[in-house]
């Protein structure tokens, strides 16, 4: 448990792209996100989900890292969008004031 | 920015404390993580998990970013929350840690990337802060259990060197932002007197730091009005409190001091102190700005003093001149002795901010015996030294020294309730010496006026002859205030064949040296005369005296050989040297006519014309002899001349000599309000054979 484990999971459909993230986002990981994000936007979807439905832990290197990525997307007409986003990184995201600049989509609240 | 003392290390039965140091690496975030997980898990405060994580993480991160060394991360628990501390082996202060600020932009094109990291700590913690250690410094969080936050004194307080008056919603480690504010309150550079409400800021932000009830800043600017209130927060201090007195760093005359109604505790009291010292600088400057201004100010006082003390040459008038200056300004009361020509001191002006306190004053300057004022006065004399009075008359004494002459003493009573300043003091001094001098100065003036009147005086002669037949009668002006020996002089001398000689004079200039030419031509005359010479040559032997030894000066004179003639008339026998040509008045009326025919002004050539005129006077007939002093008299651009002088003649023939000098005086000096510029001598001689009219 010593290190910080991040696994993701590519799913391509019609017009999107669904990544699957597993695991814990801070200096360590959040350049396997970058680099699984850039990878997708080379042909980039109309939308890129990400799924954080098993992310246990994000801190402000994760966030910045969304940030960049959210850029980077609109900047190749697509759009990143979150989803199953943890009450605490909700929180974080309040508190960032990045709420509200980042899209986020909790179709079923995760607990 | 940081606080001066780290978290508080606590050691206790439930604790539970990790120390891990790790490497400046990518994992070591995750790897502090793993060690405040299972921390938290023993010490069963798992509800400060997401929290813990994430604020560990991100000064772990930190560290890792900027130090680059080995990190050690040091977590402890217990009942009530857990602190982390995470440090660093880096050299040199801690990078500056700047809170970011919350995003407030919604395109993602706007937002920043970076700087969240502290913001979410400050955001988290209880507290936190930076600490310094020997080795290098370190940042530390404290996240306390939800249930415990806020509680009042009866939870039991956290053992050991804890930090927290525990006051409801009093804080005892002060966040960064709130330091930042107490060291960024400054006076505002444009107002009037910023003092107050800065000192009232500051107060207000320590106060609320400390979680102090109430506090007071006291100020006591040594100006005589005490300690006074600068700044007021919260309500009054209950009795029995304990109170964080920290005094304020000024210079005398200023002592002040920071109260706060909060125990002094390990954070309250260092922050008074550093608001103290803020302040105390602010004040100094103030100090220093208002002495600067105070001293221009005394400046200004000495430089008008000393003109007005210049312009004194009037002992008297001096003396009483400064006491006016030195009351109220430099003291409650002032007096003033001369010492005498056997050394006594002598009251010689007394003044009082109070009049109704002036009896007082003198009664107490009267006194006499060992611990009078005037025993000091005495003592201050005799030493030449600034003696202090004791009380009830409390104040110094200055000798009044000026070219080495001990002239008295300045005793100056201090204001109750004001300390006497050392500006203050250096200012008394001054004008001590300034007054000294200009006494001095008005003393040598009168000695001098006194001389000059003396030696004026001894070249006239102190009574007219009273001779039968003939009347004489002199009235002399001498010039004002001028301490200037005119020139003019007059003389009737008996002459051996028993005729009398008249002579009116005028030597150049004036002084000294005129004076003493003028006693020169006048004994000359009178040897000459005496000795039976004929009056052209005593006339050209005062010229050669004159041209040899007169110094350049030169004289008018009218001599005037009087004597029996046919009848009851005088003969009278007139030579001018360059002199005005007198009035003749007939009794019989007619209209005043001069007489006379000019000659040469003595002194001035080798060589001289003295023209004779001989006349008679009739019984009752005038002749009228003047200086300069009266044709000259000014009245603005205007001159009385010969003119006025014979129309003022004119009615008076007829009167006897006295009348005829008096009154030609009187219409002289009438002519005009100014003082008399040179000295006015009249001279008439009547024929006094008949009675008066």
């Amino acid at each position: 448990m010593d290190r910080a484990e991040l696994s993701i999971t590519v799913h391509r459909t019609g017009d999107e792209a669904v990544l699957r993230l597993a695991g814990e986002i801070d200096m360590q990981t959040a350049a396997q996100l970058s680099t699984v994000v850039n990878e997708v936007l080379t042909e980039p979807p109309p939308r890129i989900v990400l799924d954080l439905a098993g992310v246990t832990f994000c801190d402000s290197q994760g966030l910045g890292t969304l940030v960049v990525l959210s850029r980077k997307a609109s900047h190749a007409q697509s759009l990143l969008v979150l989803t199953n986003v943890g009450e605490f990184l909700l929180r974080v995201l309040d508190i960032t004031g990045l709420r509200s600049a980042l899209m986020i989509r909790n179709d079923t609240p995760t607990p | 920015m940081s606080a001066e003392a780290g978290p508080a290390t606590r050691t206790g039965p439930d604790e539970h404390v990790r120390r891990v140091r790790l490497p400046a690496d990518r994992r070591t975030p995750a790897a502090a993580r793993a060690v405040v997980r299972s921390v938290l898990a023993e010490a069963d405060l798992d509800e400060l998990l997401n929290e813990a994580l994430l604020l560990t993480t991100e000064l772990s991160t930190n560290a890792v970013e900027h130090a680059r060394t080995e990190l050690d991360i040091e977590v402890t628990a217990d009942q009530a929350g857990l602190t982390v501390t995470v440090s660093d082996f880096a050299a040199g202060p801690v990078d500056e840690l700047t809170v970011g600020v919350r995003n407030l932009a919604t395109d993602i094109a706007e937002v920043a990337e970076r700087g969240r990291g502290l913001l979410l700590v400050d955001h988290f913690a209880s507290r936190w802060g930076t600490t310094y250690l020997r080795t290098g410094k370190g940042v530390w969080f404290r996240l306390d259990r939800a249930d415990r936050r806020g509680k009042g004194p009866t939870t039991p307080a956290p053992p050991a060197s804890a930090t927290q008056p525990d006051g409801a919603g009093q804080t005892a480690v002060p966040s960064a932002g709130a330091m930042n504010a107490l060291m960024q309150t400054t006076p505002d550079p444009y107002a009037e007197d910023p003092l107050p409400d800065f000192a009232a800021g500051l107060l207000t932000r320590v106060a609320e730091m400390v979680g102090a009830a109430g506090g007071v800043v006291r100020l006591d600017r040594g100006d005589g009005q005490g300690a006074q209130v600068l700044a007021r927060y919260g309500r009054q201090p209950r009795a029995g409190n304990d109170l964080l007195r920290v005094p304020l760093a000024v210079h005398r005359p200023y002592a002040g001091e920071l109260e706060l109604d909060a125990a002094p505790t390990a954070y309250a009291q260092p922050l008074a102190m550093l608001t103290a010292e803020r302040l105390s600088l602010h004040l100094e400057n103030d100090r220093l700005r208002r002495a600067d201004v105070r001293r221009q100010a005394w400046l200004t006082f000495l430089a008008e003093a000393s003109e007005l003390l210049a312009q004194s040459l009037d002992v008297e008038l001096t003396m009483a001149l400064v006491p006016q200056l030195v009351v109220p300004r430099l003291g409650q009361w002032c007096a003033v002795h001369t010492t005498d020509e056997w050394g006594r001191l002598r009251l010689a002006a007394a003044s009082h901010a109070d009049e109704s306190m002036l009896p007082q004053l003198h009664a107490s300057l009267r006194e006499a015996g060992p611990d009078s004022v005037l025993a000091r006065l005495r003592e201050a004399s005799r030493n030449g030294t600034r003696t202090p009075l004791g009380a009830p008359m409390e104040g110094f004494a200055v000798p009044l020294i000026a070219r080495g002459q001990r002239l008295g003493t300045l005793a100056v009573g201090r204001h109750q309730r004001h300390r006497q300043d050392p500006d203050e003091i250096a200012v008394l001094e001054d004008v001590a010496r300034r007054a000294a001098l200009a006494i001095e100065n008005a003393r040598i003036h009168a000695e001098r006026r006194r001389v000059a009147q003396t030696l004026q005086q001894s070249l006239l002669p102190p009574v007219l002859p009273v001779v039968e037949g003939i009347g004489f009668a002199a009235e002399y002006v001498p010039t004002g205030g001028d301490v200037d020996v005119g020139g003019d002089f007059y003389d009737v001398v008996p002459l051996p064949d028993g005729r009398w000689l008249v002579v009116i004079g005028d030597v150049s200039g004036k002084g000294v040296q005129a004076a003493a030419v003028t006693g020169l031509v006048r004994d000359v005359i009178r040897v000459l005369a005496g000795d039976g010479k004929p009056l052209p040559e005593v006339l050209a032997r005062l010229n050669e005296t004159l041209v040899e030894r007169g110094a350049g000066r030169y004289c008018t004179l009218a001599l005037a050989a009087v004597g029996p003639g046919e009848g009851d008339q005088l003969d009278v026998g007139l030579h001018l040297a360059g002199h005005d040509r007198p009035v003749l008045l007939r009794s019989s009326g007619g209209p005043a006519a001069f007489v006379g025919t000019g000659g040469t002004a003595l002194g001035l050539l080798d060589a001289i014309a003295s023209p004779t005129a001989q006349l008679s006077l009739e019984p009752g007939d005038c002749l009228v002899f003047y200086t300069d002093g009266v044709t000259e008299r000014r009245r603005g651009r205007e001159l009385f001349g010969t003119g006025r002088l014979r129309d003022a003649a004119a009615p008076l023939a007829g009167y006897s000599a006295d009348v005829v000098a008096a009154r030609l005086r009187a219409t002289a000096i009438n002519f005009s309000v100014e003082e008399p510029r040179d000295d006015i001598a009249i001279l008439v001689l009547r024929n006094d054979a008949l009675p008066d009219r």
